[in-house]
């Protein structure tokens, strides 16, 4: 375009439309601002009276969340310590990423590179069809029949080979625990791996042709070509696709609450029960009859936020620096 | 002729009149009014709470709707009055009870099986307001042990080598061990020395479920713990002297006795912890836990008979307080060894607006008397305004005349719920019926009595 049309273009009865376009993409920038931050002043507002009892740094290191209660002399004793909750949460999470994203990601690949056109396009419907699954349905499916399965076979076989070594992944093979943070953690993975699927392969889709060419004309294997070139092109947009499914895991409820135990302390192996933020607000919410209690659930809220905060922001700084690594 | 044809027809009419009358005369010897229903009133009838009455109060909003079809739904709240019953825990009734949907079609009434503390009372006297509302017993029952031990098997008899099905005993003492986390698998000398003709309790550790909300079931539980173990475990941590519980042993002195409807896996969290032994699993309401120990071997838990029985759970039998011929008696929770539990417990209190120092019917003497049965309560509110979404008056009488039909005919067998041929429910003692009776006559609407006829 030269430089005549494009200010041909800007004139006459167009030139009130960018300004007002500008202003309303601007508003509804405002909008979603304004929206976090009153989420986020509320959380800590409902908190208060929480710190009058307890203060933050016991909150976060304590894991005996007994509730306030009366002793003889009248003071108030017991506390809230949420380091059981919080330990869950990154744990099943960890696990959830663990499974979901090299399985997810080398579906994707398969799916995009390998697989047959049409047998592309079913899996991918499949996959997409999976991913809409609300998550209460997979609660139930993981509280009937999964949880058992997975207990018998995957728990054994890790707490009869690593579990001898390591003591927080090991388990009485002859009366393996019930619910644990483990199967939680399997359970969120398998959530989540449809989406980090879709996603992924959406991402992988869309590195452009003319590389894959380039390298396979420079004489490289399919499996270099995905090593040296899609992946690398592909690994911001695959941790976007990471962060999502990571972000659904850490709010997910239903599903946990089901299979976790509801053991609000840090347990001592991975195959006991334990308790995530999300499953303790959810179970807790109805019985809140003093502000302490609600100002408990709130600040475990806050918790959440901030470790969903401070994940997202980690893994920009990973993918920023490998990105800022592959261009020089 | 035709005068005389009359005068006897007139007779004949009156006197069949007057024996329908008679005959119609109700057969219960407890009270025969009952409060009027406006006509036109519809509207739902709902309350929430204690999961541990949930099964009666179903049966009994089956028969009593089936009893009244012209005024009561099953449905369609468009076409009468519907009853409804949710459960969420004794804690959440009473959260629900004060809170801002109180008085309005949805909560209309609350369960707890658990004594209200006094900073409940406080917080209910100032959103309701004092004297206006009641706590009113509805039902009673036991609570089971249950256990998922497949294949316990026990000798017939000391001297034989012939083996049967087993049936755990246990006792206060050893569930205190358990859930305090002292006692951590199943062949626990303790649990063996109880149960000496039990060939093959596994060495294996107990997977221990308890409720996870703040439960009146557990709160009965607890009673029957604090007075099971009150020496040998120091009312098992449930008395004013255990001040948190990040106490980590039961040492000490015991001052009041104070159950608690507290999740145990939090009550014990800190005890455990120090012993190294696994975390309770904690589950919602009955459901959750019958549900959990019918899926999971080597577990144990605790629920109201019906939910035991509707899941075909193994019960334990548990241990009397008094002895019989120098030996203690275990007794599997039932109907006649229930009622002779309250019967038996005498309670200096009558159940009817308790104080915060009554004590469940827990561990009473006898020796058919089973130890952990309890009282389940309704919170119902007294007085009535309408305006804005606050349930209208036809649905309040409803409530009302349901709650007066279940302290009279539904106190009849046939209208308490079994399962499997076990009754699971009991009916109240007729003293106290009376005075839950009297309770209910005080419900006004718009500061007039209720007409009762």
């Amino acid at each position: 375009m030269t430089q005549n049309e494009g200010t041909r273009l800007g004139q006459g009865r167009l030139s009130l439309a960018d300004p007002i376009f500008r202003l309303l993409l601007g508003a509804a920038v405002i909008l979603a601002g304004l929206l976090l931050a009153t989420l986020i002043v509320s959380l800590i507002g409902y908190s208060m009276p929480l710190w009058t009892v307890e203060n933050p740094l016991h909150f976060i290191t304590s894991d005996v969340w007994s509730g306030l209660s009366q002793a003889p002399d009248g003071s108030t004793v017991g506390g809230f310590g949420a380091a059981g909750m919080i330990f869950g949460t990154v744990v099943t999470s960890i696990i959830a990423i663990l499974f979901a994203a090299p399985v997810g990601i080398f579906a994707a690949v398969y799916l995009v590179e390998f697989a047959p056109k049409r047998l592309a396009t079913l899996l991918t419907f499949l996959v997409e069809l999976i991913a809409a699954i609300p998550s209460v349905v997979i609660g139930l499916w993981a509280v009937g029949d999964l949880s058992l399965r997975l207990r018998d076979s995957v728990e054994w076989w890790v707490a009869s080979s690593i579990g001898k070594i390591i003591p927080w992944l090991s388990e009485d093979p002859a009366a393996p625990a019930a619910s644990s943070v483990f199967r939680a953690g399997l359970v969120l993975g398998m959530m989540i791996l449809p989406m980090v699927v879709a996603v992924s392969r959406e991402v992988i889709r869309s590195v452009p042709q003319s590389l894959r060419e380039g390298y396979v004309g420079m004489g490289a294997t399919r499996w270099e070509t995905i090593r040296h070139v899609i992946l690398p092109t592909a690994k911001v947009g695959i941790a976007g696709a990471v962060l999502l499914a990571l972000g659904r895991a850490i709010g997910e409820t239903i599903a946990v609450t089901m299979v976790i135990g509801n053991a609000s302390r840090i347990p001592g192996s991975l195959f006991q029960s334990g308790q995530t933020i999300a499953s303790k607000i959810a179970g807790s919410i109805a019985e809140t009859g003093t502000p302490e209690e609600l100002g408990s659930l709130a600040a475990l809220g806050l918790a959440l936020f901030l470790i969903t905060l401070g994940l997202s922001l980690a893994v920009r700084f990973i993918t920023r620096r490998s990105v800022v690594g592959a261009n020089s | 002729m035709q005068t005389r044809k009359r005068i006897r027809l007139t007779f004949l009419v009156g006197a069949l009149v007057l024996s329908s009358l008679v005959g119609a005369a109700p057969t219960s010897a407890t009270v025969a009014t009952t409060p009027v229903i406006d006509s036109g009133a519809v509207g739902k009838i709902a309350g929430s709470g204690a999961t541990f009455p949930w099964s009666q109060y179903d049966k009994w909003f089956e028969d009593f709707t089936a009893a009244n079809p012209s005024i009561f739904k099953t449905s369609n709240t468009g076409a009468g009055l519907v009853l409804d019953y949710t459960g969420g825990g004794s804690s959440a009734g009473v959260t629900n009870f004060k809170g801002t949907d109180k008085q309005k079609a949805t909560q209309m009434f609350s369960g707890t099986d658990s004594v209200l503390s006094s900073a409940d009372r406080t917080n209910i006297d100032t959103a309701v307001g004092a004297g206006k509302w009641s706590v009113v017993p509805m039902t009673a029952g036991p609570i089971a042990m249950v256990y998922n031990l497949p294949g316990l098997k026990q000798k017939v008899s000391a001297s034989s080598s012939k083996k049967v099905k087993a049936t755990l005993k246990l006792n206060g003492e050893i569930v205190c061990g358990i859930y305090s986390g002292q006692i951590e698998q199943w062949d626990d000398e303790k649990i063996a020395a109880l149960n000496p003709l039990i060939t093959n309790l596994p060495n294996v550790d107990i997977g221990v479920v308890a409720r996870s909300d703040g439960s009146g079931t557990t709160f009965i539980w607890a009673s029957y713990l604090m007075k099971s173990a009150a020496t040998a475990q120091k009312a098992c941590g449930y008395h004013s002297g255990f001040t948190s519980n990040t106490s980590t042993d039961f040492s000490a002195s015991v001052a009041t006795l104070t159950p608690a409807k507290t999740a145990p896996g939090d009550y014990f969290g800190a005890m455990r912890t120090s012993l190294g032994a696994a975390s309770i699993s904690g589950q919602s309401g009955n459901a959750g836990i019958a549900s959990y120990v019918d899926a999971n071997s080597n577990t144990v838990g605790y629920v109201e008979l019906a939910f035991a029985k509707a899941n075909g759970l193994s019960i334990a039998s548990m241990e009397t307080k008094s002895k019989s011929g120098g030996k203690f008696k275990y007794l599997q929770p039932s109907l006649a060894t229930a009622a002779a539990a309250i019967t038996a417990a005498a309670a200096t209190e009558d159940p009817v607006n308790p104080s915060t120092s009554f004590v469940q019917p827990v561990f009473a003497s006898g020796t058919n008397s089973y130890p952990i049965v309890g009282y389940s309560w309704l919170i119902i509110y007294l007085d009535w305004h309408s305006g804005g979404s606050i349930a209208s008056k036809g649905q309040v009488q409803g409530l009302t005349r349901f709650l007066n039909w279940a302290m009279t005919t539904g106190q009849l067998s046939s209208h308490l719920y079994s399962e499997g041929g076990a009754q699971c429910y009991l009916p109240l003692p007729s003293t106290v019926r009376a005075l839950v009776i009297t309770e209910l006559k005080k419900v006004k609407y718009d500061d007039t009595l209720l007409v009762w006829n």
